[in-house]
């Protein structure tokens, strides 16, 4: 069992008094309500990781966009922009939706932005083979780290011993 | 147990941090592994820039101007057709040109893309000889980007193909080609479309484009051999593979043309 401590998500954050009447506070709160909802779960898996590893897919994809058909009946020099530019576009929302997998996901994916290279016009021109092997790594190495300073400062107040934080 | 990987083992539980923690990157690892895989990816660059490793580069919507000091081919065909592989806006009529095995003394190929936020780029790639920033077809003799004359034998072929680009199957689908045809021989014009693929080392065109029918025109060349090549192609399609020695990827922003090719321009 970790004895880490855990951080309280800001969700779990004392909430500000609930704004009383009128639809434009209503909307305000559901705004702020869906803000807090989605930096909470952006924080809980390796989320701009997943962002580079998709834009780089779909940079691959872009650089041979070709018709489906033409993919499908064409043969390896076709499909090759689909099958890694996909590849790495899944691996991305793997990241994202399955965060378990982050290990395996972002190893793969970096495999994957490197084979690009010699298969798929030069992994984008480049440019889809960077990108994926800085979401890759990113995906890969996302993780429990020791908090800096001020992420400590701002704990202080709100650390649960027997949970687990995220940054 | 006192091995040196218990002791190891020991010092590294003492040193454990066991504080709180987050989550989020770890930079160190983050660091490594990027670090690692772009080695990787300069290592596959000069593999490819050197003549050993090849490339699959397939493109088709896009078109591009393409330059070359010298191409030489061997066993060439032709004809006419619809440029099947472009999505809807893409489609044009095109010659479909298929050359069993060519060398190309430099060549220089320039894309132009409209991004959003950035505006006009240019994508520029380049290998093998510098290739010259303007062409004068009128006349046989032919330099490179560093003025260095193409070393021809009497025949027109390339009199060393060491260091040239070469490629088997080469498929090209352009609307635009311009040169000095330099002792072409075993020119056919007119043949019938379909008898063409006879050229081609496979004796049929790729399945993917579209087919040549009975009496449309056609043409066959057993040496097609054409100086100071400059033409708007849709596509370079690749049944076989590419060596592209001295390769370099560059992309810069604005429209480049012709002038961006020899060495000092870059």
């Amino acid at each position: 069992m970790s004895d880490s401590l855990t951080i309280m998500s800001e969700t779990a954050e004392p909430s500000a008094p609930a704004p009383r009447g009128g639809i434009g506070r209503r909307a305000l709160r559901r705004l702020n309500l869906g803000r807090r909802w989605f930096r909470a779960w952006r924080r809980t898996r390796p989320f701009w990781g997943g962002v580079w590893t998709i834009l780089a897919g779909l940079e691959i994809v872009k650089a041979m966009s070709f018709s489906i058909g033409l993919a499908l009946t064409g043969g390896w020099s076709y499909a090759a922009g689909y099958v890694m530019g996909g590849g790495l576009i899944l691996f991305g929302l793997v990241a994202w939706f399955a965060p378990t997998y982050k290990g395996l996901a972002g190893f793969v994916a970096f495999l994957v932005a490197l084979a690009a290279f010699p298969t798929a016009n030069l992994g984008g021109y480049l440019l889809g083979s960077v990108l994926g092997i800085i979401g890759a790594s990113m995906i890969w190495s996302w993780g429990p780290k020791r908090p800096s300073k001020r992420q400590l400062r701002k704990m202080s107040g709100t650390v649960t011993p027997g949970s687990s934080g995220h940054a | 147990m006192t091995g040196p990987v218990a002791r190891l083992r020991a010092r590294r539980a003492r040193l454990r941090y066991t504080g709180p923690t987050v989550d989020g990157v770890r930079v160190p690892r983050a660091i490594a592994m990027t670090g690692a895989g772009l080695v990787a990816l300069a290592a596959m660059f000069q593999l490819v820039s050197s003549n050993v490793l090849a490339v699959n580069f397939t493109t088709t919507d896009h078109t591009f101007q393409v330059y070359s000091n010298y191409i030489q081919g061997v066993s060439a065909g032709g004809f006419l057709s619809q440029n099947k592989a472009a999505t809807a806006a893409g489609q044009q009529g095109v010659a479909e040109l298929g050359i069993k095995t060519a060398h190309l003394d430099g060549l220089c190929a320039i894309a132009h893309e409209s991004l959003i936020g950035v505006g006009d780029v240019s994508l520029i790639i380049k290998a093998g000889a510098p290739v010259r920033g303007s062409f004068d077809s009128s006349q046989n003799t032919f330099l490179d980007g560093d003025d260095n004359p193409v070393a021809l034998d009497a025949d027109g072929s390339l009199a060393d193909t060491t260091d040239t680009i070469s490629a088997t199957d080469l498929f090209l689908n352009s609307n635009d080609l311009s040169g000095y045809g330099n002792q072409i021989s075993g020119l056919d014009l007119g043949t019938n479309a379909p008898d063409t693929a006879q050229e081609l080392s496979t004796g049929a065109w790729p399945t993917n484009q579209l087919q040549p029918v009975d009496g449309a025109f056609g043409l066959t060349a057993q040496h097609l051999n054409v100086g100071y090549l400059d033409g708007a192609s849709y596509g370079i399609n690749l049944a076989g593979q590419i060596s592209l020695p001295s390769l370099k990827i560059r992309v810069v922003p604005g429209s480049s043309d012709q002038t961006a090719c020899p060495n000092s321009a870059s």
